[in-house]
């Protein structure tokens, strides 16, 4: 994890003032202590729920899997219960939320706006569209697909939806080499629209096991993860991150200005083209399997710029992992709400998300 | 004129058409190490087209970029980036990075990963010469237009910096945005450059600011070359007649060896 450590900052060689500034140490702090959130949610996601499993029989659990006994007694359906249900859905929020904060974090950049964000400019609901009617319509196609890649076709399809949809507000926005964020959040509304009109005439058509799976489409849920779909998610997520973290100072470039980010010799269309490429991998492949997540991925790397200044080399890290600890935190609060019942986390994420928007549009007005 | 001048960033007959219009028309012109070339004309006369293409932001429709002896096509965006730097009228970025953030940008065709204390050095110094090395720890978009253009000065001087072999600077109007102390500072600066041996490009308004610090003119009108050569070969009162419509009276500046150039 090369990317974890690189961030470091000129400034504290620089000759200083009394002002605060961030020293190396300090920039692996946050990477440090976020990770030890992470870690922390983790083992409380794993613990709580209907049937408690404290944090010892956890480990345990844990151990035997890689062949080795702890002196602690456990309940075979407890760990049952872990290994098959709860650790899945935990790495499930792990990457789900770390590639929905990357993509959001890469497409503010991608924009020069920071008020881009998966949900507002359409990718999650032309993935949710594609996915959605890849089950509506082509379910006699499925059929015939052997189930070991039935698992890929939707997330395939939503990959293709969400790449296409970002594709087009992308283009849409753009005047002479300049993106228009009042047309680039208008057509991200007339899209998602557009896909909800698509998604209405879809549930017109479904049967009822179908309307379900569009329900849990447009409100999210990480329940029903396998490990299956947590070895996809991961290998889908994983890369294209790696992928942009090597692009960390790049993206910082480009945030200068197409054209400036040309003269200090980055090829742009290239960078754009695969940006875009890796956001809607990310968010196409997360809503196939667990739904429209909104506002981690316009949220999180707020925060962080907030905590950390906007440079992509101390962001993408941190984001990655505050959008994992913001996901899996929203998906216990969805479980231990309602008990034994839960809700979609859409609605949880949305609660909590929609007034934090609401709080940097008042504030970015300010600032003009 | 030489079509393989070895140590030049040229512009050989280049011709830019969009939409069936000439932006510029067979322009040929050459950037030498240690001179500076003022580009003049009226609005619309394809100044901002002529850096663009001498930057790579815009194919010519005919004609060639060419950067020491080789067509502009040959290298790469990065090897260009070492040893051309162009300084934008505005920039649009929107996030709230610390000024030596900025400047540190200028260092990113050289810089593989993580910045060295050389790097560091050299935007510290780059700073200190574009007076804005007080504001290293202030946000970017807390600044004044006129500090914002200093910082993106300190920006492109890092980017030129550490590089052996000749070395192209493009200024798109340097000085349209500061107050006269600050635009004599600025092209100071550019001539201080040129004396290190950077090849300087600038458009500008102010014909007295091009006599006063500019090696050669180039007169543009309607996407053509109307004259090129030294302030006072050039800045006559038919020339500027000619080229701006504008009656002038030309006489000898009182303390400098240029033409003063003042409106009757």
């Amino acid at each position: 994890m090369r990317w974890i450590s690189s961030p470091r900052r000129c400034i504290l060689l620089l000759p200083t003032r009394n002002k605060v500034t961030l020293s190396s140490s300090k920039a692996a702090g946050p990477v440090l202590l976020l990770l030890g959130a992470v870690l922390v949610i983790g083992v409380i996601s794993l613990s709580l729920g209907a049937v408690e499993i404290r944090p010892l029989e956890i480990a345990a659990i844990l151990a035997s899997k890689l062949g080795l006994s702890l002196p602690v007694s456990y309940e075979p359906s407890e760990g049952a219960l872990l290994w098959t249900i709860r650790l899945p859905r935990v790495f499930c929020g792990l990457f789900v939320g770390a590639g929905l904060a990357l993509s959001g974090a890469v497409l503010q950049g991608l924009f020069r706006n920071p008020l881009a964000d998966p949900t507002l400019i359409g990718v999650s609901s032309g993935a949710a569209l594609a996915a959605v009617s890849c089950l509506v319509l082509g379910e006699t196609i499925l059929r015939h697909v052997p189930s070991g890649l039935a698992l890929f076709v939707v997330p395939l399809a939503s990959f293709g939806g969400g790449f296409l949809l970002v594709n087009l507000v992308w283009r849409l926005s753009r005047q002479e080499g300049r993106t228009q964020i009042s047309t680039m959040l208008l057509a991200g509304i007339a899209l998602n629209s557009l896909c909800g009109a698509g998604i209405g005439v879809l549930t017109f058509l479904a049967n009822d096991a179908q309307l379900r799976s569009i329900t849990f489409w447009s409100l999210g849920s990480l329940g029903g993860t396998t490990w299956p779909i947590v070895g996809v998610l991961a290998a889908l997520t994983v890369l294209p991150a790696l992928w942009l973290a090597r692009q960390a100072q790049a993206l910082n470039v480009l945030l200068l200005g197409e054209a400036e980010a040309g003269h200090l010799g980055v090829n742009v269309e290239h960078l754009k083209q695969r940006i875009i490429l890796a956001a809607a991998l990310i968010v196409g492949v997360s809503v196939s399997f667990v739904g429209i997540i909104g506002f981690v991925g316009l949220v999180t790397p707020h925060l962080i710029r907030l905590w950390l200044g906007p440079d992509y080399r101390r962001l993408l890290p941190c984001a990655a992992l505050l959008g994992a600890f913001l996901l899996m935190a929203s998906d216990l609060a969805a479980r231990l709400v309602v008990t034994p019942a839960e809700l979609p986390i859409g609605v949880v994420t949305a609660l909590l998300g929609a007034p934090f928007f609401l709080w940097i549009l008042r504030r970015e007005r300010q600032q003009l | 004129m030489s079509t393989s001048l070895v140590n030049s960033l040229q512009a050989v007959d280049v011709t830019v058409m969009v939409s069936q219009r000439h932006l510029i028309d067979a322009v040929s012109c050459a950037i030498v190490p240690g001179e500076i070339l003022a580009v003049l004309g009226p609005n619309g006369a394809g100044k901002s087209t002529l850096i663009r293409s001498l930057s790579g932001e815009l194919k010519p429709s005919s004609g060639e970029i060419t950067l020491n002896g080789r067509s502009l096509s040959d290298y790469s965006s990065e090897a260009v980036a070492r040893q051309r730097a162009v300084l934008p009228q505005t920039s649009p970025l929107a996030f709230p990075f610390a000024v030596q953030e900025v400047v540190l940008m200028g260092r990113a065709p050289h810089v593989v990963g993580v910045e060295s204390e050389v790097d560091r050095e050299i935007v510290r110094e780059t700073m200190r010469r574009a007076d804005v090395a007080h504001l290293a720890e202030r946000n970017y978009l807390t600044l004044s237009g006129g500090e914002k253009q200093r910082v993106h000065w300190a920006r492109v001087m890092a980017q030129l910096e550490g590089v052996s072999g000749p070395r192209y600077l493009l200024l798109d109007e340097p000085v349209s945005s500061l107050d006269m102390t600050h635009q004599h500072a600025c092209l100071t600066l550019a001539r201080e450059l040129a004396s290190q041996g950077v090849g300087v490009l600038t458009v500008l308004h102010d014909l007295n600011l091009a006599a006063m610090y500019a090696d050669r003119v180039l007169l543009l009108r309607q996407g053509r070359v109307i004259g090129q050569g030294t302030p006072n070969a050039l800045l006559t009162v038919d020339c500027i007649q000619e080229v701006f419509a504008q009656r002038v009276v030309v006489m000898p500046h009182p303390q400098r060896d240029c033409p003063l150039i003042v409106v009757p």
